[in-house]
């Protein structure tokens, strides 16, 4: 009679310990535990019988042991590309600009220029902005050396050189480039039609395939590598 | 540039002497003229080497100078006095920037929207045309037809005015600065 007694305690206990937990909800106690929480039930913890639940509730960090930090999942760092060498600065690498996927596009630039730089920074703007909308993989976002275009008026017959002429006015070209790679070709109609509807006035929007050409525009001209190159072919020719 | 130039100085008498090296007897022209085979042959193993080190060297960037204030624009005597604004107009103000907050951000919501419609319905009819046959499916994804070298320009501000005669002149267009060799001696 007492073993009945007792099963059906701790049958009726269990049953309204299950109630209350549904009712009151997990009590997180550390907050570093996010997976292993204890179900408080009356304070204290509850045993059927004399197996302990399964989701049990250690404070302990065990730090010594190679499974400390185990759940962790705040601070954590994205691992960062190698950094690149001196060395190699300015090397052309087509295989970084060409499409992973089939029926993707390969890097594309599409270079912003006009002559009001505020129209064309905040153009630039936009289009960058679309693109990380509609997630597409940006490689780079640059601006281009800018370059000056002087209007010469001719006041008299004398002045047919150009050279000669009077300048009016010196106007410099500035540009912007957003290079896109891996766009599917379906989008990219879409994406154009947008931006055709919302450039602004005197604005050029060009879309072009990366190039060695664009891309050695970026870098200085090396003149000791000219001269001592000219003088080698010099030499060949002379022979 | 400087080249090495070897020469073996011979003094005739105190204060002149007389240079046995090819390049500087011979003259402006015919500097290279008279040289021996081995000679030239080794002259171009160190012009190679020379070029081969010199391209090892890492490109550098031509600096951006768009946002480069000349000096005489910073001087304390340009600057603006300070605009005093009465509160009405401020409130005025804010009102009006909040009033095109709210426009802007509709209107560009209602963009996307109609963007992400526009892929959706794209999608869709792609799913379609995939059941109808695999062969248009895949010509319909291809990348050639699409117009790559594609330029666009903006708008005008006023339409060309009728019977204007423009003055005589021209533009000179320069190279950005540091892209080209500008030692070089300018065309005639």
């Amino acid at each position: 009679m007492y073993i009945l007694y007792l099963w059906c305690k701790h049958v009726l206990q269990f049953f309204v310990a299950v109630l209350l937990s549904l009712i009151r909800g997990p009590k997180i106690k550390d907050k570093n535990m996010s997976l292993s929480c204890t179900w408080h039930l009356w304070g204290k913890s509850f045993r059927v019988g004399k197996c302990l639940p399964a989701i049990s509730n250690s404070l302990r960090h065990y730090r010594n042991r190679p499974t400390h930090n185990i759940g962790r999942m705040h601070g954590l760092e994205k691992p960062k590309p190698p950094p690149v060498r001196k060395k190699e600065v300015g090397t052309w690498k087509p295989e970084e600009y060409k499409a992973v996927k089939e029926n993707h596009l390969d890097a594309l630039n599409f270079i912003v220029s006009g002559y009001d730089i505020v129209l064309v920074e905040q153009y630039a703007k936009y289009v960058h902005q679309l693109m990380i909308k509609f997630k597409q993989n940006i490689l780079e976002v640059y601006a281009l050396p800018s370059s000056n275009a002087v209007v010469k008026k001719m006041l008299g017959a004398d002045q047919r050189l150009l050279k000669a002429m009077t300048p009016e006015i010196e106007l410099t070209m500035y540009k912007r480039i957003i290079q896109v790679k891996d766009m599917p070709s379906q989008t990219y109609p879409i994406l154009l039609q947008t931006l055709m509807h919302y450039i602004p006035q005197s604005i050029t929007l060009k879309v072009d395939k990366h190039n060695e050409e664009q891309h050695l525009s970026r870098y200085q001209y090396r003149v000791e590598l000219a001269e001592e190159k000219a003088m080698l072919q010099q030499l060949y020719d002379s022979r | 540039m400087a080249l090495k130039k070897i020469f073996f100085a011979l003094p005739v008498c105190s204060s002149r002497w007389i240079s046995t090296s090819y390049s500087r007897s011979a003259g402006f022209q015919g500097s290279k003229a008279n040289i021996p085979l081995e000679m030239k042959l080794r002259m171009i193993e160190r012009k190679k080497r020379r070029v081969e080190k010199l391209s090892k060297q890492p490109l550098a960037f031509i600096p951006i100078t768009d946002f480069f204030i000349p000096y005489s624009w910073k001087m304390d005597e340009r600057a603006r006095p300070k605009l005093e604004i009465s509160e009405e107009e401020e409130d005025k103000r804010v009102l009006l920037e909040k009033e095109w907050a709210r426009k802007t951000f509709r209107s560009r919501k209602q963009e996307s929207w109609k963007i992400k419609l526009l892929l959706r319905h794209q999608q869709r009819a792609l799913e379609e045309l995939r059941q109808e046959s695999e062969k248009l499916y895949n010509a319909a994804l291809q990348c050639e037809d699409l117009s790559i070298p594609f330029t666009c320009r903006g708008p005008v501000q006023s339409t060309p005015l009728e019977g204007y005669l423009p003055p005589l002149g021209g533009y000179e267009h320069t190279d950005p600065l540091f892209s080209k060799d500008d030692l070089s001696l300018p065309e005639v």
